[in-house]
């Protein structure tokens, strides 16, 4: 990829490092890519929402009202109220906190981690390799969810324990997909030319190897981004996530389902949100796996 | 409001036109109060107690509907009730007009009930849910069944009396009734369903009724159609224990062999259970040999289980069930609109209680304890939660449906400063924080989280942890709900507070779940069902209510009424406070 010609056009004076040129051009190509400016939208739109909310919406996510439950949408409450009386529009907005302080967390646990084990794996190969790739092979077999309630009942619903459950369950098919990355260039001449220069394996590792697979890490992270906003919602929903009266999505839903016959607004948005903000980050993934594998 | 309710129609209650026609006719001399409440088939003790209970309602200290309650647990006859009743004045009648009793009912017919489903095999010498008795007692009758409004219909019992001390109850069983199997029902059935209930190897639910009042052997039979129940102490309210609201006391006939009862249903009920899939369904039919003459006027009775409100809510929209055996406000909201649907209400006593172990801080301060209890808005709580279907009460269980339920109790309402003060005299000026155990059941997450926010008022932060009923309640030695420091645990109705209070709040309770120990309590507890006189068991109770409302070992914010949603076109059916079904008198116009 590091061969990739730079584009035409650039004074040939100009000095510029071959990689400050290339992320010039995966920017600049990105940033052409209505895929990826749309999702890249919708998640800046909710990390605002994540931080800013309370600022924005006229009612607090907690304020009940007990004797205005589960009206309508209205001039007052443009998405009407839930069975306590809060407003649903303030609690779907500020419902983006608790996903994205765990889905990001956990992700880039489960980066680091799976990064960690992928290089040495597909660097090293031979009895680590079948060592550590057979005990991943296990994890992937576990269905997630299942391995998610199973752990946070016996540790408990709190916020480290869930990032960290998501973060476990996502770390094998991160070490895979940098396996088979780490597989392709370790065969390559500059890999190669560093161990006739006797440098050490971790120095191969972390600085030849690592930043020529950033691209799929990359990629996969904001893959992973996507599936762990809707786990962590799935274990919400289920009940083995944040605790009421968190405005958390997952949770919203499980709790108002009740009344979606007469009330679809308690149900409705909050769904929405959730699948606006998986679909943007896989509209984000979407855009840099295209420009980065091009 | 609950104590304005009438008395369900039927032949239990004085006829209407008796009571009308003795209005007004307050008793004026010796004379006349001599006649009160006497019958021909009344003992003097019967006869004094009725005289007493005059006095009682002439002094104001009971409704109407109270004076009748209290008549019929003694046993006095219809008559000599509707007399008494007469005597405190005519302006309500007492026999409520169900809505439908200007159709004239339709014989034949099936009716469609959507239930949730028996949780273990059908046996009704054991079991303890709401669809397995709802669907055994159909096939299977008690001695006397518990009204709504609280007063006891007899059924397979006609009569019974206390002797003078209430140790010794005699009841006069009903003669011409046969099981469905071709047995005549007499004496020996009613020994013998007691003894297998009252052994303790049978692990029957009724038992937690009895104990202490009542042990194996204490049942006799005096001739084929009496039987004395000789009590270990003496009961006031003792027939509610062998009536519809100890639900196990279902009268078995005495060639029945313990278990065999899924297999071979059996009683002297309205309906015989044909088929019984479990999980799936119920097919029940009419028995053409049943005692009330002309009933049940259905030839029977389709039983759909579901474990979702919302699918039956939705499946009785759809019109392919006919009622539901229950209709929780939560998830069944869609209905009470719907102009297809009945929804029939009735005020209980089933409540929620949070329960906080006095044993363990900050709880161990009843201060704390109180405080808690100032910051809850319960008219708020009522109208959110319960969707007005429920009424306010007090942190006690002697709520104003029983008819000894003390009147002139303050209500507990809103007072936020009040429970800041009691924080700060407690020592948590600047707030406190506690942890609260919640059960996925009905409407108590929302209860818990409306609680959350009222309690912040007043710088109490309650964190909930959510948790599933079954882990809620556990089994064996791991039962969270007796343990966790505050917890919400659901009660359903029961007849008489002392079936409350004697497991939640006596040191010796089994379901004593704020580890509440009160030796003064524990005497008002007993003082209060060996006591006779009515004015005594009056201040009784308040003592109790107060020491209760006073110590607050638990919140209890509100009752709820129990809604039963219908098609228009089923008729003869009421709601029932216990969530109990009696189609007897039901029909399809």
């Amino acid at each position: 990829m590091e061969q990739a010609s730079p584009p035409v056009g650039l004074p040939a004076e100009t000095v510029v490092s071959e990689q400050a040129l290339r992320r010039r051009y995966v920017v600049r190509k990105l940033l052409r890519s209505p895929t990826f400016l749309v999702g890249l939208a919708i998640l800046l739109f909710w990390i605002f929402m994540a931080l800013f909310s309370t600022y924005v919406t006229r009612y607090g996510p907690f304020a009940i009202d007990p004797y205005n439950t589960l009206t309508g949408p209205s001039a007052q409450h443009w998405f009407g109220t839930d069975d306590s009386g809060r407003d649903v529009l303030s609690r779907t907005l500020a419902g983006a906190r608790p996903v994205l302080e765990v889905a990001p967390l956990a992700t880039l646990l489960a980066l680091l981690a799976g990064t960690t084990i992928g290089l040495t794996a597909g660097y090293y190969r031979g009895i680590v390799d079948e060592v550590l790739m057979r005990a991943v092979d296990v994890l992937l077999a576990i269905p997630v969810v299942i391995a998610g309630i199973v752990i946070v009942s016996g540790l408990g619903a709190s916020l480290a324990v869930i990032i960290l459950v998501i973060a476990i369950l996502f770390t094998p098919p991160v070490s895979r997909t940098v396996r088979s990355a780490v597989l392709a260039e370790r065969e390559r001449e500059y890999v190669q030319a560093a161990r006739l220069r006797g440098e050490s394996g971790l120095f191969i590792m972390a600085a030849e190897i690592l930043p020529n697979c950033l691209p799929p890490i990359i990629v996969e992270g904001s893959v992973r981004l996507g599936y762990a906003v809707f786990t962590s919602a799935t274990l919400s929903f289920l009940g083995f996530g944040l605790q009421p009266p968190s405005p958390d999505w997952g949770l919203t839903i499980s709790q108002q389902s009740q009344n979606i016959q007469v009330a679809w607004w308690t149900v409705i948005f909050p769904a929405v949100a959730l699948a606006t903000l998986v679909v943007g980050a896989n509209l984000v993934a979407d855009g840099l796996r295209r420009t980065l594998s091009e | 409001m609950a104590g304005r309710r009438g008395c369900a129609a039927g032949p239990y209650s004085p006829p209407a036109r008796m009571v009308r026609a003795a209005a007004g006719a307050w008793p004026r001399t010796d004379d006349d109060l001599a006649d009160w409440g006497t019958s021909m088939s009344d003992t003097p003790l019967q006869r004094e107690y009725a005289q007493h209970l005059v006095e009682e309602a002439r002094k104001g200290r009971m409704t109407r509907r109270q004076l009748l309650v209290r008549a019929s647990v003694v046993g006095l006859s219809a008559t000599a009730a509707g007399r008494i009743l007469a005597a405190c004045g005519g302006e309500e009648t007492t026999s409520t007009a169900s809505p439908t009793a200007t159709v004239s009912p339709k014989v034949g017919g099936t009716l469609k009930v959507g239930m949730v489903s028996p949780i273990v095999a059908l046996d009704p010498t054991t079991m303890y849910d709401t669809g397995s008795i709802a669907i055994t007692q159909q096939v299977a009758e008690y001695l006397i069944w518990v009204n709504n409004d609280l007063t006891l219909r007899p059924v397979l019992a006609e009569k019974w009396e206390p002797d003078a001390t209430a140790e010794n109850w005699t009841f006069h069983l009903r003669q011409g009734v046969t099981f469905q199997h071709g047995k005549p029902f007499g004496a020996d059935d009613v020994v013998a369903t007691m003894d297998i209930l009252l052994d303790p190897k049978t692990v029957s639910a009724a038992l937690s009724s009895f104990q202490g009042i009542l042990s194996k052997g204490g049942v006799e039979k005096v001739d084929d159609s009496t039987v004395v129940f000789h009590l270990d102490q003496a009961f006031a309210d003792f027939p509610y224990l062998v009536a519809s609201t100890n639900y196990d006391c279902l009268i078995l006939p005495s060639d029945y062999k313990a278990g065999t009862w899924q297999k071979n249903p059996v009683g002297t009920g309205p309906f015989m259970l044909t088929e019984y899939k479990p999980k799936q369904s119920a097919t029940l039919k009419k028995n053409p040999k049943y005692w009330q003459q002309g009933l049940p006027y259905l030839d029977g009775v389709q039983v759909v289980f579901n474990e979702e409100t919302q699918a039956q809510a939705l499946a009785l929209q759809a019109g392919s069930i006919d009622m539901m055996l229950i209709t929780p406000v939560h998830g069944s909201q869609a209905l009470f609109s719907d102009p297809n649907v009945t929804v029939l209400t009735t005020p209980s006593t089933m409540h929620r209680e949070l329960h906080m172990r006095v044993d363990r801080k900050p709880f161990t301060d009843k201060r704390v304890r109180q405080a808690l209890a100032w910051t809850l808005d319960r008219p708020a709580l009522v109208e959110a939660v319960l969707k007005g279907k429920g009424e306010v009460a007090n942190d006690n269980v002697f709520f104003t449906l029983y008819p000894l339920a003390p009147q002139d109790l303050p209500q507990r309402d809103k007072d936020i400063a009040k429970a800041k003060q009691l924080l700060a005299d407690a020592g948590y000026p600047d707030g406190i924080d506690m942890d609260l155990t919640v059960e996925q059941f009905e409407e108590i997450p929302q209860y818990a989280t409306l609680l959350q926010a009222m309690a912040k008022e007043a710088g109490i932060n309650v964190k909930t942890n959510l948790v599933t009923v079954s882990y809620y309640y556990g089994s064996g030695k791991n039962q969270p709900w007796l343990e966790v420091p505050m917890g919400i645990t659901d009660w359903t109705f029961r007849g008489i507070p002392a079936q409350y209070y004697l497991p939640a709040f006596t040191s010796k309770g089994v379901w004593n779940s704020s580890h509440f120990k009160n030796a003064q309590f524990d005497k008002l507890a007993v003082d209060f069902e060996t006591t006779l006189d009515e004015a005594s068991r009056r201040t009784i109770a308040k003592q109790a209510a107060e020491l209760l409302l006073d110590e607050t070992p638990a919140i209890i914010p509100y009752t709820i009424s129990v809604n039963r949603a219908t098609r228009k076109n089923v008729n003869g059916v009421t709601a029932d406070p216990a969530e109990y079904l009696d189609l007897t008198k039901a029909f399809l116009a």
